[in-house]
């Protein structure tokens, strides 16, 4: 669903932003895409939904190049920035304004969507509302385009406690087979039980993209226990020390997305040649 | 190039940017009924001709405004429509929309205004009489049509600064402005000048005659070709815009 092959980008020339990036994504899978603030998260989401363009390589998205911009590419996918424009208009008149562009619109998903963040009064003004609550009504909106690709940029910063947990079960909701859902954040816990594929940015490359399943299949999260061999990292936590190592009895855990991420940032080589990156 | 335009799409384009700004339009528009008004019915013409022009380079000189600011461009952009569609809705909001809505507004705003003053002492009744207030609408119509039409390439050339620079638009095109000003009238001079040397010579009066003529000529023509060349680098600066 989306490739990128040797995409090169700066915002100014000599200073890489991403660097001879090559990526696959495929639809049926809600993919994070996680890194370090400043890494190229962002960029690279800008990049797939064509609000920049690469310096060299080449994009491609739905079998669009996003840099066209053409409408039927467009109609297909849903860019959900950190920050949005706040528009001066009833909830209602904004769905009114924007559903007409997304074919697959559904106004009675976005009506449940709000009801589940708890909005009901599709009458007040989105300008007036706090940022947290116009972002439950923009991920309603973007969940209700049904596009088959949905891109959410820190889509849970701003978000409380409740409306992350609601935010979960909702995208879960939304997903089926022939959906792509890419959702890029520096906040891993907020993500955990809800991705499928994990791409780990770091240094202008892709250091890692692979399925839980393969993590999991390549690593063990687990608590430190006497004997435990290949140990690639290590963390102190309440219950004990935390480890990552090398899984070569094919023992089943849970994949533990914040471990996972610490352990990458300190042992990028080590892991990274499990996956043959 | 490949050019995509879809009716239903662009009609939903056009009714979106009327209601994401229509508090702005709505108070626009009160603002010309009254000033609006109240200008074309003073007896002299150089406001209303100030006034026009007024209107069409705050128009072209803002024409893409929504693109300027990050988030609202980001809306923009990522709107599934094509650029033509994009560029079309807003060429039609500066060129035709916002002119057409601001003579219709002008229309009641002078009526209204010319009635209110006859309720004024006598002095400036007599001004306001019927026929006056439909004079100053007719007047109105000819003078947003002598504005346009004698000053169009001025506002192309705004309307492609408004996209080319994301700031200080106005003030960057006015020098840049000069420049073109200043060139161009080297350009008329010398082809005027060749024009009126291959006319019939020896006779003064008739070459000095078509001296002009030519002048206005080839003005005209150059105008034009400015025109639909700034027209044509708006597009295409739109279909190169990212969102950097």
């Amino acid at each position: 669903m989306i490739s990128l092959t040797n995409v090169d980008f700066a915002y100014k020339p000599q200073r890489l932003v991403l660097d001879n990036v090559s990526l696959e994504l495929d639809k049926g899978c809600i993919h994070g895409l996680l890194g370090k603030n400043g890494v190229g998260k962002t960029t690279l989401l800008r990049l797939i939904s064509g609000l920049v363009f690469p310096q060299s390589g080449d994009i491609k998205v739905l079998d669009f190049t996003p840099k066209k911009r053409q409408a039927a590419f467009l109609s297909q996918i849903y860019f959900l920035g950190e920050e949005f424009f706040a528009y001066k208009t009833s909830i209602d008149v904004f769905c009114k304004i924007q559903s007409p562009f997304y074919p697959k619109f559904s106004k009675e998903e976005f009506i449940q969507y709000l009801k589940d963040f708890e909005i009901e009064d599709l009458s007040v003004k989105m300008d007036k509302l706090s940022f947290g609550t116009r972002k439950k009504v923009m991920i309603a909106f973007a969940l209700a385009t049904n596009t088959p690709l949905l891109i959410m940029d820190e889509p849970t910063n701003a978000l409380d406690i409740p409306a992350k947990a609601q935010f979960r079960k909702l995208v879960l909701k939304a997903m089926n087979d022939d959906k792509c859902i890419v959702i890029s954040t520096h906040q891993v816990r907020d993500l955990h039980n809800l991705i499928d594929n994990i791409v780990i940015l770091d240094e202008q490359e892709v250091i890692l993209n692979a399925t839980n399943n393969q993590i999991t299949q390549k690593l063990f999260f687990g608590i430190k226990q006497e004997g435990n061999t290949n140990i690639i990292y290590s963390e102190d936590t309440l219950a004990g020390t935390a480890i990552v190592k090398e899984n070569t009895q094919n023992q089943e855990c849970d994949l533990d997305i914040e471990l996972l991420f610490n352990a990458i940032m300190q042992h990028k080589e080590e892991i990274t040649k499990l996956f043959n990156i | 190039m490949k050019i995509e335009f879809n009716l239903k799409r662009f009609i939903a384009l056009l009714k979106r940017e009327v209601l994401v700004s229509q508090q702005k339009l709505l108070l626009g528009l009160i603002i010309n009924m009254v000033f609006g008004g109240l200008i074309f019915l003073l007896p002299k013409s150089d406001m209303t001709t100030f006034y026009c022009f007024a209107i069409f380079f705050a128009s072209s000189a803002i024409a893409f405004q929504l693109y300027t600011q990050k988030l609202s461009e980001e809306q923009q952009l990522l709107l599934p429509v094509s650029n033509f569609e994009r560029y079309m809705a807003v060429f039609v909001k500066v060129f035709i929309a916002m002119p057409l809505m601001i003579i219709i507004a002008l229309i009641p705003g002078i009526l209204i205004m010319g009635l209110l003053s006859n309720i004024l002492p006598d002095y400036i009744a007599s001004v306001c009489s019927i026929q006056y207030i439909f004079d100053s609408i007719g007047r109105m119509f000819t003078t947003f049509w002598y504005i346009f039409s004698n000053y169009y390439s001025i506002f192309a050339l705004f309307f492609f600064g408004s996209i080319f620079y994301r700031r200080y638009a106005p003030f960057k095109m006015a020098i840049l402005m000069f420049g073109i000003a200043v060139f161009t009238l080297i350009l008329v001079s010398i082809t005027a000048y060749i024009m009126s040397k291959t006319s019939i010579a020896g006779n003064e009066t008739v070459s000095m005659t078509f001296y002009y003529r030519g002048i206005e000529i080839v003005s005209n023509i150059i105008a034009i070709l400015y025109s639909l060349f700034f027209m044509f680098l708006a597009y295409l600066r739109l279909t190169e815009r990212e969102d950097k």
